[in-house]
């Protein structure tokens, strides 16, 4: 597996993944291109711009380690380049924002959070 | 070809002291019965799992705990679409030679045999450990960045879910083994307390504890069997982070492959029994279906018309909102209702025709689709 580190390993970073064969642009890390299965994909750093796509405020937490946190907002973000990211979001946005990705430690990790630009 | 010749479904709610063997063998007796059949007919059995009792060979556990030793056996696992899908599977089975009474069975006490923590927690990983669990969401949270998306693109209200929850409950009220029995208004829903936004504690199906289970024949030796003239599937995603646009979901493609076989038109529909996990869910698969126009699915709820003297009764025993949801077996009771519907026992809810039946259940965040047509014989 090509250099993972970013938010799912705790660093203050954003991956997504591009086929070489195909092009597809991807999210959810693997070693193989999900639409053409070419190996090897390469793994880039996102610019952590892009549009919120859809959004939720999460007032019943999962887990009880959670409640502390709630209300908080859970975005799906279409990044620049092509992907599309679940994260945390700031209390404010709405569909259609232009919004750039922070970090935040949430549950014992580190996880995006997207704030309007 | 197949018939559904039996089918049992426990009341859902709080069954205290039920294990999930206990509810899946409650609603397997009353699918004998109902058949007309005993256990040594039985040549094939499929069961859903339980989250509360999970184990890697669940068929055969029910299997001898009931006292049958089928030719084919095993569980099935695909979410909210489990049930529909084993009834897929059944009706595939049967048509082939495969077996000849398929039971069909799943119940789990998943109200009282964990935490309400528990259940919230372990319904939650349905997303991706990685890119979605850490960052807390639920499942009410998948379905309301679905709600909200589908809000900001076909201009539907918070008001618009409310009138369907409502719509279930009027039903559920009518049924004696509902997990609720209290009407509720428009009012009622949007003043409940937010899950997720846009989706309120109204919007969501309860946790129950319950079992549903039917019966799927060659032969037809009960004289009340219906005919599954179709069946098909459609699976586009797991995750809702890498489901495709709105308008690409599965429930459209599952729906044509069910009715090209027999060339059945959507608008010969005559009772639908439709997933509905969460007041979005049952919005938007009525209107992927072809069942309400884009946007209109409360408007023809408003209208009356899934009423049970309506023109296309839907889910008149209460559907998951409010007969409530055990699991597997929650999807399960739909085709319960529906088969009693179609062969006129449905009581004080019995519609006036429901001689082309449409069911359809989905999996994960719209993930799994199937759907489902049954003919009266
Ligand atoms: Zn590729």
């Amino acid at each position: 597996m090509p250099d993972a580190a970013d938010w799912t390993t705790g660093k203050d970073a954003l991956n997504y993944q591009a086929c070489r064969a195909c092009k597809h642009i991807f999210y959810i890390r693997r070693a193989f291109c999900p639409q053409c299965g070419a190996g090897e994909p390469e793994t880039k750093t996102a610019s952590g711009r892009g549009v919120v796509y859809a959004e939720t405020l999460v007032h019943r937490a999962p887990v009880p380690e959670a409640r502390e946190h709630v209300p908080y907002k859970i975005v799906l973000v279409d990044i620049e380049e092509g992907a599309r990211v679940m994260a945390h979001g700031t209390l404010d946005l709405k569909i259609g924002d232009r919004v750039v990705a922070g970090y935040r430690p949430f549950l014992g990790g580190l996880v995006p959070l997207f704030g309007k630009i | 070809m197949s018939f559904i010749t039996g089918v049992g479904l426990t009341s859902f709610g709080r069954r205290e002291g039920c294990s999930t063997l206990d509810l899946m063998s409650m609603a397997a007796e009353s699918a004998l019965a109902d058949a007309g059949l005993a256990r040594r007919d039985i040549d094939g059995i499929l069961c859903g799992y339980s989250t509360v009792q999970p184990h890697i060979m669940l068929a055969t556990v029910f299997a001898e705990h009931f006292g049958i030793q089928p030719q084919y056996a095993h569980a099935v696992q695909v979410g909210g679409g489990t049930g529909m899908a084993m009834a897929m599977l059944a009706h595939i089975l049967v048509s082939s030679g495969v077996a000849k009474n398929v039971l069909v069975v799943a119940g789990e006490n998943r109200l009282t045999g964990q935490t309400r923590d528990a259940a919230v927690q372990s319904l939650a990983q349905v997303g991706h450990p990685v890119f979605e669990v850490p960052l807390g969401p639920t499942i009410p949270a998948y379905y309301g960045l679905v709600a909200s998306r589908y809000m900001h693109e076909h201009g539907v209200t918070e008001e618009d879910f409310a009138v369907l929850a409502v719509l279930m409950r009027d039903h559920a009220l009518m049924h004696p083994g509902a997990q609720f029995n209290e009407p509720i208004t428009v009012a009622e829903v949007m003043a409940s307390k937010p899950i997720a936004t846009p989706l309120k504690l109204l919007d969501c199906c309860p946790v129950s504890d319950g079992g549903a289970a039917f019966i799927v024949s060659r032969d037809d030796a009960s004289r009340h069997g219906v005919k599954v003239i179709g069946a098909g599937q459609a699976h586009t995603h797991q995750y809702v982070t890498t489901a495709p646009a709105l308008s690409d979901l599965g429930a459209g493609p599952a729906l044509a492959r069910a009715s090209e076989q027999r060339g059945i038109a959507i608008k010969n529909v005559r009772y639908a029994a439709i997933y509905d996990s969460f007041t979005i869910t049952l919005a938007m698969l009525l209107e992927d279906l072809g069942l309400a126009k884009r946007g209109e699915a409360s408007a023809r709820a408003r209208n009356g018309d899934f009423g049970v003297n309506g023109a296309l009764p839907l889910n008149t025993h209460g559907g998951l909102l409010s007969y409530g949801h055990c699991g597997v077996g929650g999807a399960m009771a739909h085709l319960v209702e529906t088969h009693l519907q179609m062969t006129g026992r449905a009581g004080h809810r019995q519609v006036k025709d429901a001689s082309l039946a449409l069911l359809h259940g989905d999996g994960g965040v719209l993930s799994s689709h199937v759907s489902m047509f049954l003919e009266q014989v």
